[in-house]
């Protein structure tokens, strides 16, 4: 038990040192996002503004699909190696995965209204996004469905490895099915095929997600190093009844 | 061998003791195919279009009311610790028992299969496809709804738990298990995705639920 | 910043009505991570320091 408490201690440090420049560069980066997203870059010429909704939908999306890399990352290391600070970090970012996957399914209902006529379409991305989503409150679920927490930790790690399937199915679905979504326009080889006015925007959106989502994981993690530092003693009181 | 034989006829035994489990499933389905056709008012035109995602969603939801049982009667009278004990590996025990429910819920369907695409008006030229589709596909229902079971072993509220974590997994293998059902090279390609799936399940899910059910005896 | 200009801004020629419920989602799912992680973080803190002030260690 204490070599768990030494790890995280040296975990805390860098973190609180890491979360104030989080918080700052979320700022600013938000900031200038949404004052490009908003005023400063030019509407589509197809879609109109309903395109300014994309400059979250995307980003949120990148966040979706990263943050469930992260996770099934802890859990094999939590697996294979047995770390608890590993299920920790894995558990406290389901939620904001969850969350940021949520952005995006509603965000890209509104946004497919507008440019499509349609609110929802069961192709291949809408489809796994949505499987995405239900797997994150399968994460969530199965952990705390345990009186034994370590066994629910270990299950949900399973449980998320088992759902990384979905990623690359997400990612390639828009290449393997002709669909409504266009192909990828950023990350593919030979590079972005966007208008930096608007590749702008989207990359500060992203970086702003991107360290909002850092900070509040680290935050989290802190509360659920001192939730278990929380049950630890009063376990150790329990004995000294 | 004989031992993982013993595994799958004991099950079976389980599941026949229960009300001879089996005709009573091939019922339910044909009794569910008869609701639909009244629920949408024997509308013959668009039972044709709807049949082969009713049959499947059947498929699916036989599949998952019968994932429950699959360990927990083991796990609960302490079974369980002599399985991983036993002879045979576990993985190929936990083959034993798919086994057991794949022949209690997807092969009822399969034989159901005919008699429900009489009552739900589908084109007789898609008859095979379906067939081939379903049984292709229902063991992949039942090696994935494995895997949920043994997640939830012992936990709280296990039943919905299961839905919860095996119906994102279930939505591939229905999507193509509907597409399969037609001609023409599509459904050939989701026949071929089916396979894949089936296979890969095969494969990759009995270490799976293994490595958990070890995790839960522990 | 005559009114018409935020007028127009908020019309968004017309697709205002999608464009802005969408920001606002966004909004309150972002804050409502934030206040979710932070509500936890204090509530535990708050428990961690009652119980190490009974019994310092």
């Amino acid at each position: 038990m204490f070599n768990f408490l030494a790890n995280p201690a040296r975990f805390m440090r860098i973190g609180n040192a890491v979360l104030p420049w989080c918080w700052t560069v979320a700022a600013i980066a938000g900031a200038a996002g949404l004052y490009l997203a908003l005023l400063a870059s030019p509407a589509d010429y197809q879609q109109g503004d309903s395109v300014r909704i994309m400059y979250i939908h995307v980003p949120a999306a990148w966040m979706a699909l990263a943050t469930y890399t992260l996770i099934a990352f802890f859990a094999a290391v939590a697996l294979v190696w047995k770390h608890p600070l590993a299920h920790l970090v894995a558990q406290s970012a389901a939620p904001l995965g969850a969350g940021f996957t949520l952005i995006c399914l509603v965000t890209g209902a509104l946004w497919g209204q507008t440019s499509w006529g349609t609110w929802w379409e069961w192709d291949g991305r809408m489809t796994s996004v949505l499987v995405l989503f239900f797997l994150y409150l399968g994460i969530m679920a199965l952990a705390h469905a345990f009186d034994d927490n370590e066994r629910g930790n270990q299950m949900s790690a399973i449980l998320a490895l088992v759902g990384f399937v979905n990623i690359p199915i997400i990612k390639f679905s828009v290449d393997w099915w002709a669909t409504l979504h266009q192909p990828a326009s950023v990350f593919r080889a030979g590079g972005p095929a966007i208008h930096p006015s608007m590749l702008w925007p989207l990359a500060l959106m992203a970086v702003a997600f991107t360290t909002y989502f850092a900070a509040l994981l680290i935050l989290r993690v802190r509360g659920a190093i001192a939730a278990r530092k929380v049950q630890a003693l009063r376990l150790v009181k329990g004995w000294n009844r | 061998m004989g031992a993982l034989l013993a595994i799958t006829i004991h099950d079976l035994r389980l599941a026949w003791r229960r009300g001879a489990e089996s005709l009573s499933v091939i019922g339910f389905f044909v009794l569910a195919a008869v609701l639909f056709g009244f629920g949408l008012d024997g509308d013959t035109a668009i039972l044709a279009r709807v049949a082969p995602g009713l049959i499947w969603v059947t498929a699916l939801l036989a599949a998952m009311l019968a994932l429950e049982r699959l360990f927990n009667a083991d796990y609960e009278d302490g079974s369980l610790d002599s399985l991983l004990l036993a002879d045979p590996p576990l993985e190929l025990v936990v083959l034993a028992k798919c086994l057991a429910h794949w022949l209690a819920t997807g092969v009822p369907l399969i034989i159901a299969a005919p008699i429900l695409a009489v009552i739900l008006n589908l084109p007789g030229s898609n008859l095979v496809p379906l067939l081939a589709a379903l049984a292709l596909g229902t063991p992949t229902l039942t090696l994935i709804g494995a895997i949920g079971a043994a997640l939830t072993l012992g936990a709280r509220r296990g039943g919905v738990l299961i839905s919860l974590l095996v119906l994102p997994l279930y939505i591939p293998v229905l999507i193509f298990g509907v597409g399969a059902v037609g001609d023409g090279a599509r459904a050939a390609a989701a026949l071929m995705a089916l396979g894949g799936f089936a296979l890969a399940a095969l494969a990759l899910a009995p270490f799976v639920i293994a490595y958990a059910l070890r995790q839960a005896a522990r | 910043m005559t009114l018409q200009m935020i007028t127009d801004f908020i019309a968004l020629n017309g697709y205002g009505a999608y464009v802005w419920p969408a920001f606002g989602v966004t909004v309150l799912a972002l804050g409502w991570m934030a206040v979710d992680t932070l509500h936890r973080l204090r509530a535990n803190e708050r428990l961690l320091n009652e119980l190490q002030k009974d019994d310092p260690r």
